[in-house]
């Protein structure tokens, strides 16, 4: 990892460069941990009830982890929809009707982008990142619960008293980042805020359709400056792994199996977005979202 | 207005309301989203069911005596009928128009919130208008000292208790769904 902490020098009494006898003591200097590259301290992991296979990630920390993903990340032909119904044989009108997704549950043309580059039928699963998305998950309220918990520093809007987090390791190894190993079992973040009826938040803003419940969070911290007498501040890089296809419980939820199945243009759209990947060979994406947020925080005794 | 039955207005609100409640996901457009012939049909009979019942439970039209006229005893049988079937249809396309919102993980949310939407749209005509047939009918019943309206106004108040408390459960749930603890 290559990081090591660097004092900038507390006063040393003995040779004579502290401050004179009954002068106010000087509060001690910060220490500031430097990264060579950002360290991982948290990972959530949304449950899976079968691992369908794993996508090798290329992690900020320059590591590469294999994360475990369900029936969403595979592909390939010869599929059956799951309970019966097809939105159609021709590969073409299922493209047409996918298209109806993005229109319906995102305002901002984000998700569009995503589902023209799904379209393009790639053979592997390729990574998809878009600033434009990592802008408005950095300002999603379920985000910042998220991000807020996960350092789970008292006194904050989203404290969790009974939660071990990145504020309760760094205190239990007295504010020395580098003794901190990653924290596991957070439970991942889901973007299901607003009204599916209204389209208002993350049912307007693309971010339900592009990615619900995220898969894996993978929390780096990037800067740590400690201020021994009080505070400490930090920088957490947030990466966001999600895998942009569809599973048979999907189809089930939304598509040809959904209580009205296919009566809605976009129940047809679920369905041939189903179609495209499991009989058409089109590999899902791999939506990469990353967000830093810097926080200061009070030392507890 | 003091005259009237404050419980009968309210059920009686509360059953226009449900007539209404299907239109809030119409000014939505959520029938625009129907694939195939359902498009049409549809809007067709909701807007069929929606006069009938309107008539049935407002008052009086001059259709209707006339068909009362033509039909002689048969006409409360036939009007029964039709009226029950007409809120049958309107029900089945409330639901179908809540589950054209897909993400439809709170289903009894949205079927509520569209009735109160509706029930308070009603409770704004219910209160400045004389009292209507459905209401009258209520009233008949709730009123009185006999202990068969004694068990009637039991029966009203222990079904609006079970709306709000179902209505309160399912509200604290929805936004319970929404804020997940980490």
């Amino acid at each position: 990892m290559g990081q090591n902490t660097v004092s900038s020098g507390t006063p040393n009494r003995q040779t004579g460069n502290g401050p004179p006898q009954g002068a106010p003591t000087p509060p001690p200097k910060p220490i500031v941990t430097p990264f060579s590259l950002p360290k991982l301290i948290a990972v959530a992991d949304e449950s899976l009830d079968k691992v369908e296979g794993n996508f090798q990630a290329q992690c900020a920390d320059g590591a590469t982890r294999a994360l475990a993903f369900g029936g969403d990340i595979t592909h390939g032909t010869g599929g059956k929809v799951p309970f019966g119904e097809k939105a159609s044989d021709k590969e073409d009108e299922l493209k047409k009707k996918i298209m109806v997704l993005p229109k319906s549950f995102d305002k901002t043309g984000k998700a569009k982008k995503e589902f023209e580059e799904f379209l393009k039928k790639n053979s592997a699963q390729t990574i998809y990142t878009d600033p434009d998305l990592d802008k408005t998950i950095a300002g999603d309220e379920n985000f910042i619960a998220f991000s807020d918990f996960t350092l789970n520093v008292p006194g904050s809007k989203h404290y969790n008293a009974g939660r071990v987090r990145i504020h309760q390791v760094l205190k239990t190894h007295n504010w020395d980042i580098r003794q901190v190993n990653p924290i596991t079992g957070l439970g991942t973040a889901a973007f299901d805020r607003g009204s599916p009826v209204t389209g208002s938040d993350n049912y307007g803003d693309g971010l339900k359709i592009m990615i619900d419940a995220v898969a894996h969070v993978l929390v780096y911290v990037s800067s740590y400056v400690l201020y021994p007498a009080d505070r400490y501040e930090i920088t957490l890089i947030f990466e966001l792994w999600d895998c942009f296809g569809l599973d048979d419980e999907d189809i089930q939820k939304f598509g040809y199996k959904a209580k009205m199945q296919n009566q809605f243009s976009e129940n047809e759209g679920f369905t041939a977005w189903w179609q495209l990947q499991h009989q058409f060979d089109y590999s899902p994406l791999m939506t990469k979202a990353t967000v830093t947020r810097s926080f200061t925080a009070k030392i507890d005794p | 207005m003091s005259s009237r039955n404050r419980l009968a207005m309210v059920i009686a609100s509360l059953l226009f309301g449900a007539v209404l409640a299907p239109y809030y996901y119409v000014a939505l457009g959520v029938v625009s989203r129907l694939t195939g012939p359902l498009n049409i049909v549809v809007p067709v009979v909701l807007g069929v069911s929606t006069v009938i019942l309107l008539a049935a439970f407002a008052a009086e039209t001059a259709p209707e005596s006339w068909l009362r006229q033509r039909l002689g005893r048969l006409f409360g049988v036939v009007s029964a009928i039709v009226a029950v079937a007409a809120f049958v249809a309107t029900c089945a396309i409330w639901d179908l128009l809540v589950h054209g919102a897909i993400f439809i993980e709170q289903y009894w949310f949205y079927v509520l919130e569209s009735l109160a939407i509706g029930a308070l749209a009603a409770l704004a005509v219910v209160l400045f208008t004389p009292a209507s047939r459905l209401e009258r009918v209520i009233a008949a019943r709730l009123s009185g000292s006999s202990s068969r309206n004694a068990a009637y106004r039991v029966v009203a108040w222990s079904l609006l208790a079970a709306l709000m408390v179902f209505a309160g459960v399912t509200i604290y749930r929805f936004y319970l769904a929404q804020h997940p603890v980490y």
